[in-house]
């Protein structure tokens, strides 16, 4: 159950089976699948010489090397496969899909070779995007994939379509055949879980897997049901840096930092080959901190150890490990620029006292306390208008039924701030998406005297840090579902019922996960032993893009929806 | 554990803790075992025995040989084995209350035997802790897990998890494993899976059972990373057929068509007088007499790129073999040279083509020429697979030898079998790299003419050097080997040995030519060199100078065919040939040296790395020294 293993088997395979002199020839989204999971090097060790993309026309035409087709079955991808192979650059081609391929896709390129010239045609179930060990993400977003049709519980034709595929990958590389389970109130969720049942039993000669003892489980959830974690400050690495800075594909974008330099400009962060991110992933900022310290001052021990050269020995030893010192160079470089750009993010946006409000709204109700604080905060000049925005949203979540509702108020002071009209609009949009009448659960433990009461005596226990006192829902959600104690009622089964003790489990949240599940669910992996839980969603979300796909969703619904 | 487990063991009267385990003389007891017959106190006795000593055979009659290792546990099972008094729990509840569990569900709901004694209410806790456990006894139909395999209990026993080893007590408890038999304690076995009957992992049919870490991890297919695929290539390559066989019928018309186009007259005698555009026309005229032409006014697009004819600059053309409209681009029609006869005199009449019947007509040739063509990368490229080939093959041997000396070193000298196999091993594994390398560097000096072409040398040349890098590690280690057993080893050959050595590894300064058998005379040159140019020497050989692609064959020189050995001339009296040889690697290691830490040392300040330019710089002062010093020695000898 690891996402990342999983896609490399799938690309080592295919780089390793064909042999001799070759080139590496993807479409967008293969491109963005490898460059997650392999390196250079590492392709270049199986005699992949070149990379192409099957989109550049005006490759050249290169008769001693053999072609390695790596393609999405896409509709584009197979017509630029026929074209390719009605004029073919290459001496041989081994077309490898990312996915189940039509039967029609096959007799089109067949009627296209007619030079004879393909040697294999196979179908290699690496059509999704491994981020973490445990966590992997479909990459859709709005602009290219709107999720929803006609109203929010309805999917995007496309949209639907893209999950499916990119779900059934997921299950067919992890080896799962699972029993469904999804949530009762979202008709997404149900939606989709149907199209995988009836995708599953269709194929299923190949998802004839070998028995488990207890079949994994497929927790299909809507994100409606917990839309106040994606608009948190994290405080943890991998988080805060999607947040504040964004990761897009497993790259960095650092262009707005001050001072930057040129070959920092755009990083790169993969768990995969940069160990110090491996560790640091899930530590929160302080611990983050100190462990850079450490990093920098190893490093600085491996500078010193290389300007003491007394012999030529030495100096051996110098120009041996030179690359690999440039390279533990440049990570240093990476991360001290990464955690020096988020604490300067902090300080300029005044995150800590931020956090702090955000958190108590997430957790505990004081309507006066938070209101008056929210109003201090739209009025100061630190916060960014993103900060202010994301107050009020959650606010209006917390306070929704509450008498002295006070949310328009708060959206004309929001204006008043300069933020965009359709923008604050987005308060509105986020009570109809994601309101107290769309959610299943008690997500505030505020609905009914006992929940409230429940709630109280935990606070009793006391915080840890004020910081991150919110745990995502969705952990007691998987806790529910490891301990077997999941209500049928509100997580119903689909076809299979299974009543055993999940030992697999793989999470599913329509409408985006979030790296603070990601943390959620490593540490559930670390600490239950016998249990893997690998969390997927349509996207990655930090607050912006989230506010950003509900305001897209919202100017393309017809207005009597808005 | 407060869901209430639905079939909780019902209570058993209390049991005053090990005290009542003692066996009772058979006269006093009117219980006897059916199995064994051995006497019992008492009901509970007798079944506790039934569990303990008959385990897996219930009802069986006749001793049984598998019951053997719990024959005498009666006794210790009391004193030592919870599991022992697990089990009888279980195994009471399922053979004489099963039929009251239903009953006993709503007795034993919340009471969480809390009636028992401490003890035994510690371990009841323990089975009831586990919803597997109780679905088990659920499940009566499910045959007993074997314990023949357990491990017998101790009174001292450690957990088995080798980052445990807690002591096993009441504390940390004590299970067995279900599948390897082991014992640990209560954290490192709460893993269950499905056993059958025989302790195998059966995921279907088998049993809850109790396992440890390394048992549930240790599953097949748990672990498994390599997902499923499925190959259209044969469907693919059916279809295929299909379309193979069309367009060779295609081709047959088309050739038809140009066999009847070449034997048309190119001039054809013409009716009336002739003109200049009638001369031309009657061509076309009898053109198309060999296949119908579309008609003009309804060709409004060109059939090859799809363009509209527009005005006077898109002509429209005909392709003299199909018939269909093209424009005159050379991308959609070319002329095609046919020789065409005219009264007696054979002549070449160009032809209009269209890309398409042009493509069907050459396929052929196309395939051969892609099969067939070596362009000189191509043939390159299959030298260095070649050698490599070699290398695959020779250098696993040689790593065995290698192992194989270096574990009885004392013992190996010069003259010992195996290291002279070995040392013609990596003599020929020398050869192999060294002819690895020159092919290797050949290649970025290929004709490119493409961009494509550079980048594919490069990477070729990239891929070469990490090959090296990572490859030649082991060659190193055998003269170092040959030294540390030399103080056994003939007088002659410790003369070597004497040289003052900076550090213990310097005595791995012997060349490939030494082991190989060439003598190598005492001189005493070699003995007056400073120190830390004997550790010069000693660094080519090992194995990190292959970090260095540039002057990496400087080591091997000598091995290298490629590399001619004209400098004997210059062999003065006092420098032996080898010496010198050996001086003159130095040097051209240390000048490759010096180029290449230059070139980090402009890298460095071009990306304003200071800190590394500083050191690099000072290396690079050490390295220039050391060069001069080294000049300086070889210079009066020339």
């Amino acid at each position: 159950m690891d996402v990342i293993q999983a896609a490399q088997a799938y690309i080592k395979k295919m780089v390793s089976d064909v042999t001799g002199m070759k080139v590496l020839l993807m479409d967008q989204a293969t491109t963005s699948i490898t460059s997650a999971v392999t390196t250079q090097s590492t392709l270049l060790s199986k005699e992949t010489f070149l990379v192409d993309r099957i989109e550049h026309e005006h490759r050249d035409v290169m008769m001693h090397l053999k072609c390695v087709c790596f393609l999405r079955p896409s509709e584009d991808s197979i017509q630029r496969l026929v074209e390719e192979l009605r004029n073919p650059k290459y001496r041989e081609y081994y077309v490898y899909f990312s996915n189940v391929v039509k039967k029609s896709a096959i007799e089109q390129l067949a009627e296209a070779d007619e030079n004879e010239l393909v040697r294999e045609v196979q179908e290699y179930y690496a059509d999704y995007l491994p981020i973490n060990q445990d966590l992997f993400s479909l990459n859709m977003k709005p602009q290219a994939y709107p999720l929803y049709g006609d109203d929010l519980h309805k999917w995007n034709a496309a949209a639907l379509q893209r999950t499916l595929q990119g779900l059934m990958a997921t299950l067919l590389s992890l080896k799962k055949r699972p029993v469904i389970r999804y949530e009762r109130n979202s008709g997404m969720a149900k939606r989709l879980g149907r199209e995988i049942s009836t995708a599953i039993q269709g194929e299923s000669n190949l998802f004839n897997f070998r028995q488990t003892d207890t079949p994994p489980v497929l927790l299909l959830l809507d994100r409606r049901n917990d839309p106040v974690t994606p608009l948190l400050n994290q405080w943890t690495y991998q988080a805060m840096v999607h947040e504040l800075l964004g990761i897009d594909n497993g790259r960095v974008d650092l262009t707005s930092v001050p001072d930057i330099r040129s070959d920092m400009k755009e990083v790169i962060l993969s768990v995969d080959q940069d160990s110090f991110y491996h560790k640091t992933l899930y530590y929160n900022f302080g611990d983050l901190g100190e462990n850079i310290k450490q990093y920098v001052e190893e490093y600085q021990k491996k500078t010193q150890s290389n300007m003491k050269i007394d012999s030529i020995a030495d100096m051996k030893r110098f120009v041996e490990n030179y690359p690999e010192f440039r390279k533990l160079s440049g990570n240093v470089t990476k991360h001290v620029t990464l955690v020096g750009e988020l604490s300067r993010l902090v300080e300029k946006n005044g995150l800590l006292d931020l956090s702090e409000l955000e958190q108590s709204l997430a957790c505990s109700e004081s309507h006066a306390n938070d209101l008056q604080r929210i109003r201090e905060m739209l009025a100061s000049p630190k916060i960014s208008n993103l900060g202010k925005l994301r107050l009020v949203c959650l606010y209006a979540l917390r306070y929704e039924s509450y008498p002295n509702n006070a949310t328009k108020e708060l959206m004309q002071m929001l204006a008043k701030c300069g933020v965009d009209e359709r923008i604050v609009q987005c308060v509105d949009h986020l009570i109809a998406y994601a309101g107290d009448r769309q959610r299943q659960g008690d997500l505030f433990q505020n609905r009914d005297i006992f929940s409230r009461s429940r709630h109280v005596f935990r606070g009793l226990k006391g915080v840890e840090n004020v910081y991150t006192q919110h745990t995502p829902r969705l952990g007691e959600t998987l806790e529910a579902l490891i301990k077997c104690k999941l209500k049928d009622p509100e997580y119903p089964f689909l076809d299979q019922v299974s009543r055993d003790r999940p030992q697999d489990i793989i999470v599913f949240m329509v409408g985006g996960a979030t790296y603070a599940e990601a943390r959620l669910v490593a540490q559930i992996n670390n600490s239950t032993p016998g249990v893997r839980v690998v969390l997927g969603g349509t996207t990655v979300h930090n607050s912006e893009s989230f506010v950003e796909e509900l305001v897209y969703a919202f100017n393309r619904m017809p207005p009597s929806l808005r | 554990m407060e869901q209430g487990n639905p079939a909780l063991p019902p209570r058993r009267p209390p049991q005053s803790g090990p005290a009542s385990a003692r066996p009772v003389s058979s006269s006093s007891c009117p219980f006897v075992c059916p199995v064994c017959g051995a006497a019992q106190p008492s009901l509970e006795q007798l079944n506790r025995h039934l569990d303990t000593s008959h385990f897996g055979v219930p009802n069986s009659t006749g001793p049984h040989t598998s019951e053997a290792p719990y024959n005498n546990d009666d006794d210790s099972a009391s004193t030592s084995s919870t599991d022992a008094l697990v089990n009888f729990f279980r195994t009471a509840q399922r053979k004489l209350l099963d039929p009251l569990s239903k009953l006993g569900t709503s007795l034993a709901t919340g009471s969480n035997g809390s009636l028992l004694g401490d003890d035994v209410g510690a371990l009841l806790l323990d089975i009831s802790g586990s919803d597997m456990d109780t679905q088990l006894t659920d499940t009566p139909e499910h045959p007993m897990v074997t314990r023949v395999h357990w491990k017998p209990n101790s009174p001292n026993d450690l957990c088995d998890d080798p980052r445990c080893s807690k002591p096993l007590n009441v504390v940390n408890g004590r299970q067995h494993c279900r599948k390897c038999g082991k014992i640990f304690c209560h954290e490192h076995c709460q893993l269950f899976i499905r056993l059958a009957f025989n302790a195998v992992h059966d995921p279907v049919h088998g049993a809850w059972s109790r396992v440890c870490e390394t048992c549930y991890v240790s599953r097949s297919g748990y672990q498994d990373i390599q997902g499923p695929t499925r190959s259209w290539t044969t469907q693919f390559l059916e279809q295929r057929k299909a379309t193979v066989k069309r367009i060779l019928l295609e081709e047959n018309k088309l050739r038809n068509r140009l066999d009847k186009l070449s034997q048309l007259p190119s001039h054809p005698p013409t009716t009336a007088q002739p003109s200049i555009l009638l001369g031309k026309n009657s061509r076309k005229q009898v053109e198309q007499s060999v296949v119908k032409w579309e008609a003009d006014e309804l060709a409004t697009q060109c059939h090859g790129c799809q363009q509209p004819f527009t005005g006077i600059l898109s002509r429209k053309h005909h392709c003299r073999l199909c018939g269909k409209v093209t424009c005159s681009r050379p991308e959609c029609s070319s002329m095609f040279p046919i020789t065409s006869k005219t009264g007696h005199k054979e002549e070449t009449v160009p032809t209009r083509v269209c890309k398409r019947c042009m493509g069907i007509l050459s396929r052929r040739t196309f395939i051969i020429s892609a099969v067939r063509t070596k362009t000189p990368t191509l043939t390159a490229y299959q030298n260095l697979v070649r050698y490599r080939g070699n290398i695959e093959k020779l250098l696993p041997k040689f790593d065995q030898l290698v192992l194989k000396i270096s574990q009885e070193t004392s013992q190996v000298t010069e003259g010992h079998v195996d290291y002279q196999v070995a040392a013609k091993l990596r003599k020929d594994l020398l050869d192999n790299f060294s002819q690895f390398d020159r092919v290797s560097k050949q290649i970025p000096r290929l004709k490119n003419d493409t961009q494509g072409d550079q980048r594919l040398h490069a990477a070729i040349y990239q891929y070469c050097t990490h090959y090296l890098q990572h490859r030649m590690f082991s060659l190193s280690l055998l003269p170092r080997l040959l030294k540390r057993g030399q103080p056994t080893s003939t007088p002659g050959s410790q003369s070597s040995n004497k040289i003052p050595s900076p550090s213990p590894r310097s005595n791995s300064s012997l060349h490939a030519s030494d082991i190989t058998g060439v003598p190598k005379p005492p001189s005493s040159q070699s003995s007056n060199r400073p120190p830390s140019q004997a550790s010069t020497v000693e660094n080519q050989s090992t194995p990190s100078s292959t970090g260095i692609t540039g002057g990496f064959f400087g080591l091997f020189g000598r091995n290298s065919p490629s590399k001619p050995d004209n400098t004997t001339n210059k062999t003065p009296p006092q420098l032996t040939k080898a010496e010198l040889n050996r001086q003159l690697d130095t040097l051209e290691v240390l000048q490759e040296q010096r180029k290449l830490v230059e070139t980090y040392l402009q890298d460095a300040i071009k990306h304003r790395k200071l800190e590394d330019a500083k050191s690099l710089r000072v290396s690079l002062a050490e390295l220039d020294e050391e060069i001069t010093n080294l000049q300086n020695a070889l210079e009066p000898s020339e």
